[in-house]
């Protein structure tokens, strides 16, 4: 999870080192501690450091690491020789590490060779069958061959096993997603936001699949989740205060047939025009110049 | 006396080992604004501890003055209803500087609130662990040469 100071510190390092400012390794921590997908800024800063001998000995028991992070970045950029030669120096310092190997069936993974992939992780978890890491790189060859179905099968395996992973539970919700079985994927975030209510990630992707599901007790409880992500960001949130609105318009138009009682329980018209207000504010502060389109937007879903 | 003494060498001892080893690190990186922050927080929390060790003296020799003043009193027969002005005073001083001293020697609040900038969560980590690299960017390897 990433947070607002955290996404701050982060753009200022990126920004430093990239104009040729130093910082490079506090660059490198920060994105192994948030487990960002940066790879083309971790290669070239990352095999800046190795490349310089006096910088790689300054790291002390850390070297290895950075090799480890290169190496992985490399693979996702495509550049198969770095890759194979930081695993290279892996191996020499640490042979016969489960560490290693796995570093070495993700380099097959990335070349393209998922046959001989799946072998090395199928010997890997003969040594060890509760290497959580291994089980996922199995979704992952699955995913990347085109078959999202066995994907979903080997995932649902795995999380009877460890049911606590919640990057599991969201690629899987991803997963349903992508194949459009929308009531999976909200049981998949259901669980997410019972093990952590106080993300409001989770509400506010919950919120999102309900809103497609539609029909109107869905509508109603995807503007209590909106609601609720509001809340936990302090309304910083414009993703959820947009929902808000859109779901205001989208259950006029389903309620439009009802008598008028109904009608009274589930409108919430002080809620839609404090959204609509904020929503607007916001675009006042951030981006002026688009302050036009988005109040004919708000005028055309109030009708 | 000496007592009180050795909390100050102890600041200072500390404070030339930490002037050693920023000395010790790279020339080459410029020094950025976390290490600045960093030795500030230190310099503040010694001066944290000292005033802390004093707040502490300061209440005990308030307690050991006050334990004198009831065995006077059992002496001369009379009863005890509150300690003398002078020694109210030095506990109102000590509760003060021990006060002060556990405000500032912890270091930074940490945020409560969940709104909060520190606790806002902007976006979720991108699950690395299912990366997948068939995608579009392998036709674009950027040129890195290794050197060993």
């Amino acid at each position: 999870m990433v947070t607002k100071t955290e996404e701050r510190e982060l753009n200022q390092l990126e920004i430093q080192v990239e104009n040729g400012g130093g910082g490079a390794w506090e660059y490198l921590c920060l994105v192994r501690k948030l487990k960002l997908r940066r790879s083309e800024e971790v290669l070239k800063h990352g095999s800046s450091i190795l490349n310089d001998p006096r910088k790689r000995s300054a790291l002390g028991p850390d070297e290895w690491t950075l090799y480890e992070q290169v190496a992985i970045a490399a693979m996702d950029c495509q550049c198969l020789d770095v890759a194979q030669k930081c695993i290279k120096v892996l191996q020499k310092k640490f042979p016969g590490s489960k560490r290693v190997g796995r570093l070495e069936a993700l380099l097959l993974e990335s070349k393209g060779l998922w046959g001989e992939a799946e072998e090395a992780y199928s010997s890997l978890l003969e040594d060890n069958p509760l290497d959580q890491a291994i089980h996922k790189r199995r979704v992952a060859i699955s995913k990347a061959l085109g078959k999202p179905s066995i994907a979903i099968e080997l995932l649902n395996k795995y999380l009877e096993l460890f049911m606590a992973d919640h990057d599991a539970w969201r690629e899987l919700a991803e997963l349903y997603l992508s194949l459009q079985m929308y009531k999976q994927a909200a049981f998949c975030y259901e669980e997410l936001i019972l093990s952590q209510p106080n993300v409001p990630l989770y509400h506010l992707a919950y919120a999102d699949v309900l809103y497609t599901i539609g029909g109107i007790e869905n509508l109603i409880s995807a503007r209590k989740y909106y609601a609720a992500t509001i809340d936990l960001t302090g309304g910083k949130n414009t993703r959820a205060l947009l929902g808000i609105c859109l779901c205001a318009s989208a259950i006029a138009q389903l309620s439009k047939g009802r008598n008028k009682e109904d009608k009274d329980a589930t409108a919430a018209p002080e809620l839609h025009s404090l959204a609509a207000a904020a929503v607007e504010n916001e675009y006042k502060q951030k981006v002026p110049a688009k302050l036009q389109l988005i109040s004919s937007v708000l005028r055309s879903l109030k009708i | 006396m000496p007592f009180l003494l050795t909390p100050l060498i102890v600041v200072f001892y500390s404070n030339s080992i930490l002037g050693g080893e920023i000395s010790q690190r790279e020339n080459s990186d410029r020094e950025s604004n976390f290490e600045k922050k960093r030795k500030r927080e230190l310099l503040k929390m010694n001066l944290g501890f000292v005033v802390g060790v004093f707040g502490i003296l300061i209440l005990s020799h308030a307690a050991y003055s006050t334990i004198q003043y009831r065995g006077l009193l059992k002496i001369m027969e009379e009863e005890f209803s509150r300690p003398p002005m002078n020694v109210v005073l030095e506990l109102i001083i000590g509760v003060a500087l021990c006060l002060w001293a556990a405000l500032t020697l912890p270091g930074k609040f940490l945020s409560i609130h969940p709104d909060s900038d520190e606790n806002r969560a902007v976006s979720l980590p991108d699950n690395s662990e299912f990366m997948i690299f068939n995608h579009r960017g392998r036709l674009f390897p950027p040129q890195i040469d290794m050197k060993f």
